[in-house]
């Protein structure tokens, strides 16, 4: 067999079709495997034919992009989020929102039990999933059942890292033997051992040819694709061996499999839990959580089920697909998840049933949206504007609740698939511009509005973002999650109100003169108890203003969210006279406005 | 808690000793964390990071959660920027963008495993444009081997630039050299009482690296000394010594600590002995009252971690009465860990560099300690026996530690954790039909 170099010359990488507009397209089920840039895989025919249990290649089916077309397509991003402002954005990549393909398999892959991964990886690439980011996220101490290679600068620059592979292969197993118990080894490739094009197929084939290889495509893939692809893959690849050989077939109309939960996704243990309560509802009987609650030896129970329930947009459609059931996706709010009770009812013949629970669930569970509605918090909520920054299920899902079914000034919305489709550093900019009351999204966006000075309430929608939901409580899918929601968003306007409030101080008329006093930049006056409390407050409200400086405080105070506007105004009126007067002005001008505009911006 | 129980199959002791160069479980961030750490913090500097999203999506999740709260300007690469050889060109493309719209004083370019191994020509990015100074920071997992490590690279880099760049404008001080620089991360207020300790020697301190003026950096290549409060700053030595600084290693902690390090100060600065071994003995008997005040009398205590600063803390445990079983550390033996070494190992103190996860499970279960100081998962195993056990990063390097000031802190955290055991006991027996033997759980159920 020829053996190319790691960068062979015949490697193109626009050689693919274009790669179209969002959402691209995800990995399909097919044996085409791509030209990729790493040794011993270039004779693909005969390669796939030598090997008795053909592992699947995955195709390479996120493009390439060249860098002209990339910067267009983030240009055309930019242009559709933040309208003419995009084309003018700079380029200038500001942090990540989403991972790639290499994480992207470690954490579909290790929530797995029966799984024993070996990633071909340095350092790391093992400890930021497997212990730092893990443990901000689902408050896993680490994933235990993962290893790694470690390459060092000997693998990069002579070696390679088979040696290192199959060493950890060996061990594992002999650790997990010793223990009596049957564990699947997967070996997965990383950015860097992609890189060196150290590719393990052969060997482990030879020497541990029940070990299985996973590329992860770790340039090419998002995270997303990279989940998606790694459940597709796992799936296909049992179908292959002679233990997923036999013919599986429905276990009853009623059988559901939720499929997507995976390690480090926002919010999913609550959600997923109420997502179970759902389908139980509607009629169904849950089979299997794949591959949160999953094991190896069970996969059978893929192809149990009537119906599945993909749980997120952003990956495991494709796997729904190749189960060839009719599948839904996890619901949002009060009309999108009521949609979904009667359509899996509908699906599963159990309507009678689903508008049973439909029913009764107003009463119950969603009683409490209906009584915020009726009472006087609601009334805030069309002046309440949110902008929303996550992955595309929760972007989606959260507009659709908050703006088309309570009514909420929904304005920024950014669906994110990949890791640079947003430029971060114009959305930060279009965030100060746009003053929304609400930020949902990560820790970035959390960073962008502190930075920007924005005075907006920041509440979590999004990875990354060290936050531990573990917690079965704090649903942002189905009737819980609405209801959470609708509980949070209110409880975030009272909040939003305790910051505006006048915070006047409890001490003597005394203190307070002092404190003018010293603004004015004169000595701390000497004052007396009997200091006439008001008299600063009288020579505000008498103050004269130019025509000019009173239009700027007017544009000003729209910029305000409602609920804070008279409060912000107060303080904006009171603090411009101050300054005007310790200049010595006999009116206030738009400068002096502009000027003391910091100091009230929280 | 008997030992016997400890050690009867409660172990996830991955690898017999046999081939030891093969480790799976290596305990570091990933190192670039370290350069971050440094950079981020600097005000007027913008970090960019270049590597492959993966690395990007971790990195900025670490740094936004311990190093600061700063974007991290982070061109993510895709194979045909790395096979072909535009990647340089699109690195600087993304510098010139930052200094038009930023303008800031300084750029930090972290070049990580990636850009490394496909050649990213760090070499050939401009040195400055306009007033903005561009410093490359190669920072390879597979070349620094840990995020202390990265640490250095980032100081280092920084102190050539402006050594650099004082050398250009005739400002080198000519071997006129005053003063002490200390060069590691303590707690704030551990540099501002060993100035006052200093000087009561004449000793001037000039500058405490890291720091976030950028300015402070200037002032290192103009000491005299640079205390290297941690040992694994090889590079910032040599580069300060290409000034002329003098290094000194090892850090005023403990009563012998101090001791030392003070006289050893003196005679690096040559400052009259006898004046000298006055301050040194009385800084020292302040430590020593101390130690009589605060006692960790028997405690049987592991410190495992990888920050770097091991040695320093398992010193200061030690002369607080504590029993130190065992000693690890991700960094490796060198210069700057000498004196500290042949200490605790005169004390018959177990002591290991470069260590992987297993060598601390395998201590774990040897040793039976009353108290864990370590790494993250270390923390978690101990944990689930009952041990009481904190994480290294973060209880411990974010105390103060020299000096008199640097005793009570620490030993009443210690004392603190203990005085929980009952509490950690408890969690365990709750607990204890959740975990097999071998903390194999069912799989993750979201139970309704
Ligand atoms: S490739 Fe290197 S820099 Fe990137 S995460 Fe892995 S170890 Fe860290």
């Amino acid at each position: 067999m020829p053996k190319s170099d790691t960068f062979s010359t015949d490697f193109d990488p626009l050689a693919d079709e274009d790669f179209g507009s969002l959402p691209p397209k995800l990995a399909t089920p097919s044996n085409q495997r791509s030209k990729r840039a790493s040794s011993g895989l270039d004779d693909e025919i005969g390669f796939e034919s030598s090997i008795q249990n053909g592992f699947t290649r995955r195709r390479n089916v996120a493009k390439l992009d060249g860098e002209t077309s990339e910067r267009e397509r983030i240009r055309r991003m930019a242009e559709n989020v933040f309208g003419e402002e995009g084309l003018k954005a700079p380029n200038i990549p500001l942090d990540t929102p989403v991972s790639n393909g290499y994480w992207g398999a470690v954490f579909a892959l290790t929530c797995i039990k029966d799984v024993e991964m070996i990633v071909d990886a340095p350092v790391g690439c093992y400890s930021l999933p497997a212990t730092a980011t893990i443990n901000y996220t689902d408050a896993l101490p680490e994933l235990e059942n993962l290893a790694s290679s470690n390459i060092t600068e000997i693998e990069v620059t002579l070696d390679g890292t088979t040696r290192k592979v199959l060493d950890a292969v060996r061990r594992i197993k002999a650790r997990e033997a010793a223990k009596g118990h049957k564990k699947q080894l997967i070996v997965v490739s990383s950015q860097e051992s992609e890189l060196i094009g150290a590719d393990h197929v052969r060997s482990l084939q030879h020497k541990h040819p029940d070990a299985l290889y996973f590329t992860s495509h770790a340039f090419e893939e998002d995270e997303w694709q990279g989940r998606d692809a790694a459940l597709l893959w796992l799936y296909q690849e049992r179908k292959k061996r002679p233990e997923g050989q036999k013919e599986v077939s429905v276990k009853s109309p009623t059988t559901i499999n939720i499929i997507g939960p995976s390690y480090s996704c926002f919010n999913s243990y609550a959600d997923l839990h109420e997502l179970k309560r759902l389908v139980r509802g509607a009629g169904g009987e849950l089979h299997f959580v794949f591959p949160f609650e999953a094991a190896y030896a069970d996969m059978d129970r893929l192809d149990e089920s009537a119906v599945n329930v993909v749980m997120y947009r952003e990956f495991g459609e494709t796997l729904a697909k190749e189960l060839g059931k009719p599948y839904l996706f996890a619901p949002f709010g009060m009309q999108g998840t009521t949609k979904f009770i009667l359509e899996l009812g509908r699906l599963m013949g159990t309507e009678e049933q689903a508008k049973a629970f439909v029913k009764k669930e107003k009463k119950e569970t969603l009683l409490p949206l209906w009584d915020i509605w009726l009472g006087a918090p609601q009334d805030f909520y069309s002046t309440c504007k949110v902008a929303i920054i996550a992955n595309e299920s929760y972007a989606q899902g959260l507009k659709q609740f908050l703006g088309e079914e309570l009514g909420l000034a929904v304005g920024t919305v950014i669906s994110r698939q990949r890791s640079n489709d947003t430029n971060n550093y114009m959305l930060r900019n279009h965030l100060a511009k746009e003053r929304p009351t609400f930020v949902m999204g990560s820790m970035n966006e959390r960073i962008y509005i502190a930075e920007a000075n924005i005075p907006a309430k920041f509440l979590p929608a999004s990875l990354p973002i060290p936050l531990i939901t573990r917690s079965v409580g704090t649903p942002y899918m189905g009737y819980r999650g609405a209801v959470y929601l609708m509980q949070t968003i209110t409880n975030a306007l009272f909040d939003v109100l305790f910051d505006v409030l006048p915070r006047e101080r409890r001490g003597t008329a005394a203190g307070r003169s002092e404190s003018v006093a010293s603004q004015a930049g004169g000595p701390p006056a000497a004052t007396t108890p009997t200091a006439k409390p008001s008299a600063d407050l009288d020579e505000v409200s008498g103050f004269p203003w130019s025509a000019d400086a009173k239009a700027v405080f007017d544009q000003l105070i729209e910029k305000v969210p409602w609920v804070a506007r008279i409060s912000a105004s107060d303080k904006l009126r009171n603090a411009a006279v101050r300054e005007t007067r310790s200049n010595n002005l006999s009116e206030v001008t738009p400068q002096m406005v502009l000027k003391v505009l910091p100091q009230i911006m929280m | 808690m008997p030992s016997e129980e400890l050690k009867s199959g409660r172990s996830i002791n991955l690898t017999p000793k046999e081939s030891s160069e093969c480790s799976m479980h290596s305990a570091t961030m990933c190192p670039a964390f370290g350069s971050l750490r440094v950079t981020m913090r600097i005000e007027g500097l913008v970090p960019v990071l270049v590597g492959a999203v993966g690395c990007l999506y971790g990195l900025d999740f670490v740094s936004h959660f311990y190093a600061s709260n700063k974007p991290i300007v982070s061109p993510s690469l895709t194979t045909r920027e790395l096979v072909e050889t535009d990647l340089t060109d699109k690195v600087i493309g993304i510098i010139k963008e930052v200094v038009e719209h930023e303008n800031p004083q300084m750029i930090a370019v972290m070049s990580l495993c990636t850009p490394e191994t496909s050649g990213l020509h760090l070499e050939l990015l401009p040195r400055k444009l306009g007033r903005t100074e561009i410093i490359p920071m190669r920072v390879p997992a597979y070349g620094v081997p840990t995020h202390a490590e990265a640490k250095d690279v980032a100081i280092s880099q920084i102190i050539k630039r402006v050594g650099e760049n004082m050398a250009a404008e005739g400002k080198t001080s000519d071997g006129q050299l005053d003063g002490l620089a200390v060069i590691g991360e303590v707690f704030p207020t551990d540099p501002v009482q060993l100035g006052v300790a200093v000087s009561r020697m004449g000793v001037r301190l000039r500058t405490a690296l890291p720091h976030k003026d950028i300015s402070a950096y200037y002032d290192a290549p103009k000491a005299k000394v640079a205390a290297m409060l941690h040992p694994f700053y090889d590079r910032t030595v040599k580069e300060l010594n290409s000034f002329g600084v003098q290094p000194l290693y090892s850090a005023p902690v403990g009563a012998e600590g101090t001791y030392s390090w003070l006289k050893n100060l003196g005679l690096l600065m040559q400052l009259p002995n006898p004046e000298i071994e006055a301050i040194a003995d009385e800084e020292a008997q302040k430590v020593a009252d101390e130690l009589d005040q605060n006692r960790l009398d028997g405690v049987k205590i592991m410190i495992a971690g990888y920050e770097g600063s091991e040695l320093l803390f398992a010193r200061l445990m030690h002369e607080a009465g504590a029993k130190v079983c065992y000693v690890s550390t991700s960094i490796k033996e060198g210069p700057g860990t000498k004196d500290d070494a042949a200490w605790l190992r005169r004390r018959n103190i177990p002591l290991l560099f470069r260590k992987r996860h297993e060598d601390d499970l395998e201590a774990l279960d040897e040793m039976a300690p009353d108290l864990v100081v370590g790494s993250s998962n270390i923390e978690a195993v101990a944990k689930r026996r009952g041990i009481p056990a904190v994480y290294y990063t973060n209880i411990v390097a974010g105390r103060p530690i020299l000096l008199a000031a640097g005793v009570r802190p620490l030993v009443d955290q210690m004392k603190l954790i203990l005085s929980q055991l009952n509490t950690y006991r408890n969690m365990r027996d709750f607990f204890a039909d959740v975990d097999d033997d071998d903390h194999v759980r069912e799989p993750l159920k979201v139970g309704i």
